[in-house]
């Protein structure tokens, strides 16, 4: 927007647009603006109505003069389309003698500024540009900053009301896992007196199996409200991985599914909480598996990549060494994730799984986690489909 | 085959009465209950069990607490103690290799299925 001409003078520099049917008028304006030495104008002109609509829905000039006497429409209607559009270029109507009735209403549908074309000389208008063009630019600031303060706002309100649904179920898991646990006893007296009633059984069963998902739900809480504090060691990531998997082997193993280890030669030591990674790998194993209820391929992947190359994809050969990382990488060949679900994926309570088999809370908890490492969690579909790969990073 | 004494110390009375029911009905064991925890200890003295079951928290004295008096009866400190607590999850306990403060835990809710091995081990073991 502005350069050095080499005088240690910053001359600043606008693209404007004059939407005028008066052929005259623009040739002046451009004359004008181009004797102009305290600023540089890359000036335009269209005598056009679309051309005008299609450049302010564009948006690529820092002012749009408009006239509001055009052909068959009128400036204002230029106005509204560049409201509507919230257009950041500085929008001034100009108008003719004896048009000052259209100034309120042109300060309503977004114009910084009015004129009238006769009272503007040289000076005047490039004047007028400059302070329109610098207070639509304070004006995208501040609603670039009030965008962003609401933004906060609202993260704050939901990690407030996560803190609040964590403390309240803190508070409730001991009281509900003690009625859960006398159900549970009944449940199996129940069986035991009525072994032979196939009924009866079933609906032992039944009630057996909403105990479990009722205690699942109430482990989903917990984990999602556990204290933030990690207990940090340095640890063997591949130690870590290989226990994960031992809890989730007959998971995997019901669903015939077999494990395929692509790790690195060796990895450094990490500093992480195990317990909390064997949470988070367990959570992530355990939607693969239910991604998979045919049978299909769980691969684990390990690398040992520096940051430059995780920041700019050059080879760990040809980067600087700045740092390492360690990426774990799980896929799936189960069916993915629909594209529109996936931004909602680390949500509380999404789940994709049928009703009573997931809580919701599995991603969320294994999100936060690695964030509370300083780490990162992606999700995304493999490039050829057919499944999902989670991608987890952390630093050595 | 006497049937062997345990000792179920929970304030849940009714978790505790269905846990002998299942106990008992098994055949095998001769079940005493104690809801205080405070009590626990006198109980166990002279109730003089081969296992305990005991909860975690309870509201006048941590089954922690009850361990430590129970451990410091001579006739009783060989007795074995298994923690069933609502306290810690499946999982936990799991990554805790299955103790807490070195004895056996269970999670609730447990199945009677759970329950039955962890008494039967530790009796094997004690």
């Amino acid at each position: 927007m502005s350069e050095f001409d080499g005088d240690f003078t910053v001359i600043p520099e606008y693209k404007v647009l004059l939407i005028d049917d008066d052929k005259t008028y623009a040739q002046l304006v451009r004359r004008v603006l181009k004797s102009c030495r305290t600023s540089r104008f890359d000036f335009e002109w269209t005598p056009d109505f679309q051309t005008a609509v299609d450049s302010l829905e564009a948006d690529a000039h820092d002012a749009y003069l408009i006239d509001y006497k055009l052909a068959d429409h009128d400036g204002l209607e230029l106005l509204k389309v560049g409201s509507r559009r919230n257009c950041r270029g500085a929008m001034i109507l100009l108008t003719g003698a004896g048009d000052s009735s259209v100034d309120q209403k042109a300060l309503e549908l977004g114009a910084v500024e009015y004129m009238e074309k006769h009272r503007a000389d040289g000076p005047m208008l490039e004047r007028s540009i400059r302070y329109a063009v610098q207070w639509k630019r304070k004006e995208e600031e501040l609603r670039a900053a009030n965008e962003q303060l609401k933004a906060h706002q609202m993260q704050l309100i939901q990690a407030e009301k996560m803190n609040s649904v964590g403390r309240l179920a803190a508070g409730i898991a001991h009281e509900i896992k003690n009625p859960l646990a006398i159900i549970s006893m009944g449940l199996d007296f129940f069986r035991n007196k009525s072994a032979k009633d196939e009924g009866m059984k079933l609906a032992v069963d039944e009630m057996d199996d909403a105990v479990t998902r009722a205690d699942r739900i109430v482990k989903g809480l917990l984990d999602f409200s556990a204290p933030l504090e990690l207990k940090q060691r340095a640890e063997d990531l591949h130690a870590v991985l290989s226990k994960a998997l031992m809890f989730v082997r007959h998971e995997l193993h019901i669903r015939h599914i077999k494990v395929k280890r692509e790790l690195a030669p060796k990895l450094p030591l990490c500093h992480v909480d195990a317990n909390k990674f064997i949470q988070v790998f367990i959570n992530i194993f355990l939607n693969a598996a239910y991604a998979m209820p045919n049978g299909g391929v769980l691969t684990v992947r390990t690398k040992v990549r520096s940051l430059d190359e995780v920041f700019t994809g050059l080879t760990e050969d040809s980067a600087e060494e700045v740092g390492k990382v360690i990426t774990v990488e799980i896929e799936d060949t189960g069916v993915g994730i629909p594209e529109d679900k996936l931004d909602k994926i680390y949500d509380p309570f999404f789940t994709t799984k049928p009703t009573g088999v997931g809580t919701g809370l599995g991603l969320a908890v294994a999100k936060s986690i690695m964030l509370l490492h300083g780490g990162g969690l992606d999700v995304e579909n493999k490039e050829n489909g057919g499944g999902v790969r989670v991608t987890l990073s952390i630093l050595v | 085959m006497t049937a062997r004494k345990v000792l179920v110390v929970d304030d849940e009375t009714g978790f505790s009465k269905l846990l002998q029911l299942n106990l008992e009905s098994t055949g095998s064991y001769e079940v005493k209950i104690e809801n205080q925890g405070a009590r626990a200890a006198e109980s166990a003295k002279w109730f003089k069990p081969d296992v305990i079951l005991l909860d975690v928290i309870m509201p006048d004295i941590s089954g922690r607490e009850v361990s430590e008096q129970v451990r410091a009866i001579p006739e009783l400190r060989d007795v074995p103690i298994i923690f069933i607590t609502a306290a810690i999850s499946r999982e936990e306990a799991e990554m805790h290799g299955g103790t807490l403060d070195g004895y056996p835990v269970l999670s609730k809710p447990a199945k009677m299925a759970e329950v039955l091995a962890a008494i039967e081990k530790s009796l094997a073991e004690g």
